[in-house]
C-alpha cells in the first residue's frame, strides 16, 4: 500500500498550559512511538487530544471549547514545535474566555479555519468512535465528509453550499407554518441551486467509496486474520433518481414534514460483515477491527494525496482485542510505515510488550493526574 | 462612565446609540461640540432633522430621493432602458463612483435569505417586474453580492422575468483589478479560471 517514500510530520515538542486536566506539561517526543501509560481518567486521552487541538484547531471530542479549560481557569495555551520538510516551526493554539480563539502558524496569525486544516494533517483513532455505534447516519456521513474535505477542495466548496441552501429551504418550509403558504417558485429555485452542489457529493462519494473499499478490504483482512467478509455499501437517493425529479416527488411530503426528504443529506454508508450489520452483529473485537480499518484506509488516503505520511493517534486500542489481533496489527504497523505514532494504554505491561514487538526508537511517559514522567519501559 | 453633569451624560448617551460609536468616542464628539459656538450644534441638528423629515423614497427605484423621483431616474441623459439592479442605497454610490454605469436603478432593499426571515414579498421584486412590464427596459445588470442568498436572489427574479423581452445580465466576479494572482483567494481564482473570457484587446 505505500508509495515511495512520503514525507512524515513530526512533533517534536509540545506544551501545554490549563488544558482539561493539564496545568502545565512540556514534553519532548520521539519522532518515532511516543508511548503513554496509566490508569483511566489520568489524562492519556487529555494528551491526544492536546494534539489534535493543536493540529486541527478543535477537539475530538468537545464541539464547545470551553469545555477544554482545567477548571477554574479562563485561558489555555497549546504550543507544539513541528518538523515537516525539513522545516522546524511552532504552531500555537490560545483561548482566553470571551475572546475569539486564536491560531498562530509560524507566529503568523491564522485567518480562516479552512486554510489551517490539512496542513498538519492527522489521523485519531478512539476506541469509542461514535462511527458504528450511533444508529443515525451521520457520524458515518460526517467521516466521508471529513475525509474527502481534506482531500478535494471542491468538494468542501460543494459541501458547504449544498448545507447552505438546505438549511434556507428548510426554513423556507417551515416558514410555511404559519397560515402563509411557502413560496412553490422558491421552493424550485432553491432546488435547482442544490442540484449542482448534489451531482459532485453524490459523484465524488462514489467514486471515492469504489477506490477506499479495497483499501478498506485489505486492511480489515490484514488485521483480523481474513476470515470475516466485510463491505460498505454507499446508499443514496440519487442512486434511484435524478435530483430534480426527486425533490419534485417529494414536494408534497416536504411541506408536510417541513423539512427537505429528498437529497445527499440523507445519503448513508452501511457497514456490512458477512452480510449483516456490524452493529450490533459483530463481537467487540470485530467492532473494533472495522473501526481501526476504516480509520487506517483513512490514514492511507491522506498520505497518498498530500504525500506526507500524518501523525498517528492510536487511543487504548489494543483493549479488547485478543492477543492474535494485537499481533496482527502490529505487523501491520511494522510493515507500512505510519510515520510518527501516539500510542496509549493503561496497561504498562502490556505497552512494554508492544514496544518490544514493535522494536522502534521511542519514548514512554507514565501519566498521573495531569502530570508526566518519562519512563523506561522494560 | 461617571459623569457629574445630568446634560452631558444624556448628550452622550444620545450619541453612543448611533452605529459604530462607542462610549468614548461620543464623549469625545460631545466635548468637541460643546466647545464649539451653540449655532454650530443648532446647524447640524437642523440638517439632520430637515434630511429625516423630508427624506422620500423614489416611485420608481426606491432610492433616497428629494422629490417624489430621484435625480438619477430624472435625468434626460441617462439611458431608461438598462436597470442596474442592487441590494441597497450604498451600492448605488459605489456604483455611481466608478462613473462607468449610464443607467438607472433599482434598489431591491435585501437578498433572499429565509433564514434571516427575507422572502421574495419583503422586496422590491414585484415593482421590478412592473417597471419591465412597461416594455420600455432592454437590459437588467444584476449587481448583488456574490454569496449563496445573492445567487438565489438572481435566480428567483430571472425566473419572475423569463417571459418578458429583457435581456438579463450579472457583473462579472474574479480577481481584484490591481490585485496579485498569488494573493487571490483559492474560490475567487478558481472560479476565474473557469469562467474565463476571450481575450480583447483594450483599444478594439
Amino acid at each position: 500500500m505505500l508509495l515511495n517514500k512520503p514525507l512524515t510530520l513530526k512533533l517534536t515538542q509540545l506544551k501545554v498550559t490549563n488544558f482539561r486536566n493539564y496545568p502545565y506539561a512540556d514534553i519532548h517526543f520521539c519522532p518515532r512511538i511516543n508511548y503513554f501509560t496509566g490508569a483511566n481518567g489520568m489524562g492519556k486521552t487529555n494528551l491526544l487530544d492536546a494534539i489534535y487541538f493543536l493540529c486541527q484547531g478543535k477537539s475530538y471530542f468537545q464541539s464547545n471549547d470551553k469545555q477544554l479549560l482545567l477548571h477554574g481557569q479562563d485561558f489555555l495555551r497549546v504550543e507544539g514545535w513541528f518538523e515537516k520538510d525539513e522545516k522546524r516551526f511552532p504552531v500555537v493554539v490560545k483561548l482566553q474566555t470571551g475572546k475569539k480563539k486564536q491560531i498562530l502558524r509560524n507566529n503568523q496569525p491564522v485567518q480562516r479555519l479552512s486554510d489551517f486544516v490539512g496542513e498538519l494533517p492527522l489521523v485519531f483513532i478512539a476506541p469509542d468512535d461514535t462511527l458504528l455505534i450511533r444508529e443515525g447516519s451521520e457520524a458515518r456521513r460526517k467521516f466521508m465528509d471529513s475525509t474527502l474535505s481534506q482531500l478535494y477542495r471542491p468538494y468542501l466548496d460543494a459541501l458547504l453550499a449544498y448545507n447552505n441552501l438546505l438549511k434556507q429551504r428548510n426554513q423556507l418550509l417551515k416558514m410555511g407554518g404559519d397560515n402563509r403558504a411557502p413560496d412553490h417558485a422558491l421552493l424550485q429555485i432553491y432546488a435547482e441551486q442544490m442540484e449542482q452542489p448534489a451531482k459532485v457529493l453524490y459523484q465524488h462519494r462514489k467514486a471515492f467509496l469504489s477506490a477506499f473499499l479495497p483499501v478498506f478490504q485489505d486492511i480489515y483482512q490484514a488485521i483480523s486474520g481474513g476470515h470475516e467478509r466485510v463491505q460498505i455499501t454507499y446508499q443514496s437517493d440519487l442512486n434511484q433518481e435524478e435530483f430534480l425529479s426527486g425533490v419534485h416527488k417529494q414536494l408534497r411530503k416536504d411541506l408536510i414534514l417541513q423539512r427537505t426528504c429528498f437529497g445527499v443529506h440523507r445519503d448513508d454508508f452501511l457497514l456490512d460483515m458477512e452480510d449483516q450489520p456490524v452493529k450490533p452483529y459483530g463481537s467487540q473485537g470485530q467492532v473494533k477491527s472495522f473501526l481501526i480499518s476504516l480509520k487506517l484506509a483513512q490514514y492511507h488516503f491522506i498520505r497518498q494525496h498530500k504525500n506526507i505520511a500524518p501523525v498517528l493517534l492510536l487511543d487504548d486500542i489494543f483493549d479488547k482485542l485478543d492477543p492474535r489481533r494485537v499481533d496482527q496489527l502490529l505487523a501491520f504497523i511494522l510493515e507500512n510505515q505510519f510515520g510518527q505514532i501516539f500510542v496509549t494504554d493503561t496497561h504498562e505491561e502490556r505497552m512494554a510488550q508492544i514496544a518490544r514487538q514493535l522494536g522502534e526508537v521511542h519514548h514512554a511517559f507514565r501519566v498521573n493526574e495531569g502530570s508526566l514522567t518519562q519512563i523506561q519501559l522494560v | 462612565m461617571n459623569f457629574s453633569s445630568k446634560l452631558l451624560e444624556s448628550g452622550v448617551d444620545a450619541l453612543s446609540s448611533l452605529p459604530s460609536i462607542g462610549k468614548k468616542t461620543a464623549l469625545r464628539l460631545a466635548l468637541f461640540l460643546l466647545k464649539q459656538e451653540p449655532g454650530f450644534t443648532e446647524e447640524i441638528s437642523n440638517a439632520l432633522l430637515k434630511m429625516r423629515r423630508n427624506m422620500r423614497e423614489c416611485q420608481r427605484c426606491h432610492n433616497m430621493s428629494d422629490e417624489a423621483i430621484c435625480a438619477i431616474c430624472a435625468d434626460r441623459r441617462r439611458d431608461q432602458q438598462v436597470i442596474c439592479l442592487v441590494e441597497s442605497i450604498r451600492d448605488i454610490i459605489a456604483i455611481e463612483e466608478t462613473q462607468q454605469f449610464k443607467g438607472v436603478y433599482h434598489v431591491l432593499g435585501g437578498l433572499i435569505s429565509p433564514i434571516e426571515g427575507v422572502g421574495p414579498g419583503d422586496l422590491t421584486i414585484d415593482a421590478l417586474v412592473e417597471r419591465v412590464s412597461t416594455g420600455q427596459i432592454q437590459e437588467i445588470i444584476m449587481a448583488l453580492s456574490p454569496t449563496i442568498e445573492g445567487d438565489t436572489t438572481i435566480y428567483y427574479i430571472s425566473r419572475k422575468l423569463k417571459d418578458l423581452p429583457v435581456k438579463i445580465s450579472t457583473i462579472a466576479r474574479g480577481v481584484a483589478f490591481g490585485g496579485d494572482l498569488e494573493y487571490a483567494d483559492e474560490l475567487t481564482l478558481g472560479r476565474s479560471i473557469l469562467a474565463r473570457v476571450p481575450y480583447q484587446n483594450q483599444g478594439d
